[in-house]
């Protein structure tokens, strides 16, 4: 296919995608009020060995004050996801699907304007903070830069009122607001990530992993902070982690992810009562309480995300795989709010569908 | 309902290698495009130098000192021509056979003293980062205030120092080849020291010595593996630099004896009264020659040291172009 | 608002006194290093003077510069005698070493002090445009003109921007450090600070200072693009670092425009290295200048060394080695100083 020719066609499909009705997102029902709507979403980057296919046909939505935790495997694409929303891509990476954010098609903006929205509608939260403050520059000047670029009309003053405002709201007392970086703990640090996060109260905060390079008490406050934020600002949360703990305690839905798709999304209550997805149902009995007598793993390791297994990507790792899974995309299964990727939900299959993938087949699978 | 992957939206990608075990290999094969293209290129220029050094006396029409020929003289500051190439000099030498029997210096002289630097700094860094202590830190303290002095004047009192004034042909190499070791021992030394040291704290020879194992055993075991790494690339670097050191020390008149070798150095300096006149060929060509040998060592040495960074390694790849989609219709319930 | 705390204050001193008690042992080492260096060669009269004066000269000059006692007495008098400033007497010309090297010494100072601004200003630049061209052909350019750079030996490339610009252009002089009767009218002025340009500028007559600046450019280049190189390439990978560090990636997430992320994150984390290499770069400089003041006939003390050597007047040689070496000391704890400084986190 020629360059132009292909160029064409893709502008087509964005184009087609973006008018797509709104009921064909596979949530069940949704409406107008959505802060955030992404729809086939898909994240490509660049690897050594080929295009990673990250995030591959992703779609999910959020109300403003909802927390939809992101939940998977290292190696799911869950962080690219992250960064994605917020246009935070890498090098060679592309992107395309619907991805609609308070009303505005996100994926047509230019970076300029896609600049101004992050931070001020869009806000992220990282992982480690240790590394992600300016070691040159004082948490004051963090702030003033921060609220220059996005409100250039703002005094001195006043940035430096509301920055205050917004460290004080995360512990940080007014007298440390000069330190450097370095003068602070990681859990301080990541306070002030927040409070950097908060400072022009954005609609959506895509929080990736905030806790995990914390000690449990600090994390148990940075999670009573996240709940603190979507009632006082009724802003949406996208709370991506890998801890089952986090999702039940601090999470409204839960969408899980599996080698960059998401295999089963739905309310907390239910996806925990009844998870309807194999591999939800591995995540499930992986986890450790005080009731655990035996250690539980799921054979195999997380697929290449470059040459990932065809059709249902889980079908090597499957306890219940059947001939189909192998063969042919599982279509979406949704009842009410619950939606999960998975033939094993189907009526419609054959005998010869239906028939068990055995181990030495699923190995050659892994291979093929 | 599988996605449709035209076989012409696919993309490619350069694939980068690990490195492996065998260093010189695994170099090769790791660099890519640019990088390989200058660890080339310098290599070509290297090996051309050798070339020239060791076939001199096939290479070169006349001797680097002979004014004469057959009972005619040469002409003085003659412009390049069919008799000399390169031309000749202010005391009627053939400069193109200067330039030839001076790479021959110039080899001689470094792979003299990259030699001794090794020989000498290696061991000396590997049991001064081993023992620790007294030793240790005493030789730290010399060698880093070495570190810290301007190289050529170094060269220049070490140089006063064993020749003493004038010295016969091997004498003038041997010496300068000496200067030029003690003023690059200090780098090889620190290097393999601190290598030693942070060898020597590292998890695995913990381990090993948990486990039994008598600590010179880890040491060769390990640390050595480390350290043969990284010494060729210092010693390329080093070459570079040493080969620079001589020529300074031939332009300032002290080097080697002229009479007893040609230097590239030496050639430049006496050609600087001729620049006066407009002449230029005296000074153009040993001054070429010098920067083509160090260009081709500093490259060689250079793009092994960019493979060994991955910071610094050319990372190959394209823009990633997402193949095109045919909208999921779904096996549906 | 409060400021810092009064624990980082202090331990900004503590550092400094720490990195001063440093410095002494290493001056100390050289200073030793070089004197018994220097007197292994055998005699400095003999060397400077054998065959020309009679033997009973000799002896009694030996005997006036001290040279005929031992030579523990003789290192504890030098010893003591640099803590004064005294770096002895120059035998072939009997002055002062501390008279050659305040003359002299400036006119080192004033070439290394354009030097740098050259290099500064030429590879600075130069290496943020590599780093954003990363792989691409103004890279690929700029890092072979880099290892040019550093392949050209000094006296070569001022040979050849002598040919060019002096001989067959003729548009900049080829040698000295100001035309002749430039440079005996500005010996007049007062104070006398020894650096031309100062000095033109004190004489007050601006074609003189035209002047002096027109000699110091063809020096001044060829001893920069030396160390302009090193720059080139150590601010292009420092910023190829800085530019994916995490604190970049956060600015970008806060919706800071590129070009303020790379000018005030990315740049300005990757400057903190260049401070400490400047003060490397200062030993490179020196020994550069001696080959350029050598090629372009600049009076300073590289030149002055050179002759003494020719002179075989080693006492000379001695007493400016050494003083260069505590010069050099002295400016690396100058840039330990500013890398304080400016890195807030560098404080023991």
């Amino acid at each position: 296919m020629s360059e132009p020719r292909r160029k064409r066609l893709r502008n087509e499909q964005q184009a087609a995608v973006s008018a797509i009705e709104i009921e064909a997102v596979p949530t069940g029902t949704r409406n107008s009020a959505d802060i955030l709507r992404a729809r086939d979403l898909r994240i490509w980057y660049a690897g050594p060995k080929g295009p990673v296919q990250a995030v591959d046909g992703v779609s999910f939505a959020l109300r403003p004050g909802e927390v939809l935790g992101l939940v998977g495997e290292s190696g799911c694409g869950k962080s690219t996801l992250g960064r994605g929303l917020m246009g935070l891509l890498p090098r060679g990476a592309a992107i395309d699907g619907g991805l609609v954010f308070a009303g505005t098609d996100l994926l047509r903006l230019s970076p300029k304007e896609r600049d101004k929205l992050r931070g001020a509608g869009m806000g992220l939260i990282f992982q480690e903070p240790m590394t992600r403050l300016d070691p040159l520059m004082r948490i004051s000047d963090h702030f003033t830069e921060e609220l220059k670029v996005h409100e250039p009309d703002l005094s001195r003053r006043e940035a430096r009122d509301r920055a205050l405002e917004a460290l004080r709201a995360l512990g940080i007392p007014p007298t440390r607001y000069r330190n450097y970086p370095h003068e602070f703990s990681g859990g301080m640090r990541q306070r002030i990530m927040i409070a950097l996060a908060l400072a022009l109260r954005p609609k959506f905060i895509v929080a990736d992993e905030p806790t995990t390079a914390l000690d449990v008490l600090v994390e148990a406050q940075i999670l009573h902070i996240l709940a603190d934020i979507r009632v006082r600002y009724s802003a949406a949360i996208l709370l991506i982690t890998h801890n089952l703990g986090i999702i039940a305690e601090a999470c409204d839905r839960v969408a899980v992810m599996y080698a960059g798709k998401i295999v089963e999304q739905g309310p907390v209550r239910e996806i925990f009562a009844e998870p309807r997805h194999p591999y939800t149902q591995e995540l499930l009995r992986s986890t450790i309480s005080l009731t655990t007598r035996a250690l539980h793993s799921i054979p195999g390791a997380p697929p290449d995300l470059v040459d990932p297994p065809p059709a249902c990507r889980f079908h090597p790792r499957c306890p219940h795989a059947m001939h189909v899974c192998a063969a042919r995309q599982p279509p979406q299964f949704a009842e009410s709010g619950h939606v999960a990727d998975c033939w094993l939900l189907s009526d419609h299959l054959t005998v010869a569908d239906r028939q068990p993938l055995r181990r030495a087949e699923v190995a050659v699978a892994d291979e093929a | 309902m599988t996605t449709a992957l035209p076989e012409s939206a696919q993309t490619e990608a350069v694939i980068e290698r690990r490195l492996t075990r065998i260093p010189g290999l695994a170099a090769l094969r790791a660099t890519a495009g640019f990088q390989r293209g200058m660890l080339l290129a310098g290599a070509l220029l290297v090996l051309f130098f050798v070339v020239v050094a060791v076939f001199a006396g096939l290479i070169a029409p006349y001797g680097f000192n002979q004014a004469s020929a057959n009972g005619v003289d040469f002409p003085t500051l003659a412009p390049p021509s069919a008799q000399h190439w390169f031309g000749t000099t202010v005391s009627g030498t053939d400069v193109f056979s200067r330039v030839v029997y001076g790479a021959r210096t110039a080899l001689e002289v470094i792979v003299l003293a990259v030699a001794l630097s090794i020989v000498v700094g290696v061991p000396l860094g590997l049991i001064s980062g081993y023992r620790g202590g007294w030793l240790d830190r005493a030789l730290v303290l010399i060698t880093d205030a070495l570190f810290a002095f301007p190289t050529l004047l170094l060269a220049i009192v070490i140089s006063i120092a064993i020749a003493s004034g004038q010295s016969s042909a091997t004498g003038g190499i041997v010496s300068t080849a000496v200067a030029i070791t003690v003023v690059y021992v200090p780098q090889y030394f620190r290097v393999v020291r601190n290598a030693t040291v942070a060898a020597r704290e590292e998890p695995y020879a913990e381990a090993a010595r948990a486990l039994g194992a008598p600590p010179r055993v880890v040491m060769v075991r390990y640390v050595f593996a480390n350290v043969v790494q990284t010494v060729p690339i210092i010693a390329t670097l080093n070459a570079g630099d040493a080969i620079l050191t001589l020529a300074g020390l031939g332009f300032l008149g002290f080097g080697i004896e002229p009479s007893s070798a040609a230097e590239w150095g030496y050639d430049v300096n006496k050609s600087l009264s001729d620049a006066a006149a407009g002449i230029w060929w005296t000074g153009l060509f040993p001054g070429l020659a010098i920067v083509l040998l160090v260009l081709g060592v500093t490259l060689v040495g250079e793009s092994l040291n960019d493979v060994l960074n991955p910071v610094l390694r050319t990372t190959k790849f394209r823009k990633v172009e997402l193949p095109i989609v045919v909208p999921i219709s779904g096996g549906g319930p | 608002m409060a400021t810092t705390t009064k624990s980082s204050s202090g331990s900004l001193r503590t550092y400094l006194i720490t990195r001063l008690l440093l410095v002494i042992p290493m001056v100390w080492v050289l200073i030793t290093l070089v004197f018994f260096v220097m007197r292994v060669i055998g005699d400095p009269i003999e060397s400077a003077f054998g065959g020309r004066l009679s033997a009973e000269e000799i002896a009694s000059r030996r005997h006036s510069a001290g040279l005929d006692r031992p030579i523990l007495s003789q290192y504890w008098d030098y010893l003591v005698g640099v803590l004064h400033g005294d770096f002895g007497h120059t035998l072939t010309d009997n002055q002062p070493v501390s008279t050659v090297l305040i003359t002299k010494g400036a006119a080192t100072l004033e070439l290394t002090f354009w030097a740098l601004i050259v290099a500064l200003a030429v590879g600075i630049p130069l290496g943020r445009v590599a780093a954003r061209y990363r792989d691409r052909p103004p890279d690929v350019g700029l890092r072979l003109f880099a290892v040019l750079t550093y392949a050209t030996p000094v006296f070569f490339l001022g040979l050849l921007l002598k040919l060019l610009f002096s001989i067959k252009l003729g548009w900049l002089p080829a040698s000295g450090r100001a035309s002749t009767n430039v440079e005996l009218a500005i010996q007049n002025v007062s104070p006398k600070t020894n650096i031309f340009l100062i000095d033109a500028i004190l004489y007050g007559d601006p074609s003189y200072v035209i002047d002096v600046l027109k000699h110091a450019v063809l020096p001044a280049i060829t001893l920069g693009l030396l160390t302009a190189g090193v720059f080139l390439r150590l601010v292009r990978v420092n910023l190829l670092q800085t530019m994916r560090s995490d604190y970049v990636e956060a600015a970008r997430a806060r919706g800071v425009p590129e070009r303020r992320v790379m000018r005030k994150h990315a740049f300005r984390n990757a400057m903190i290295p260049v401070v400490t290499v400047m003060g490397l770069q200062i030993a490179v400089l020196l020994g550069g200048a001696v080959l350029t003041e050598k090629t372009f006939e600049w009076q300073g003390l590289g030149y002055a060394v050179a002759d003494y050597i020719v002179r075989r007047d080693y006492l000379a040689v001695q007493g400016i080695v050494t003083a260069v070496a505590i010069i050099v000391a002295i400016i690396s704890f100058l840039i330990d100083v500013i890398s304080a400084i400016i890195d807030p986190r560098v404080r023991y």
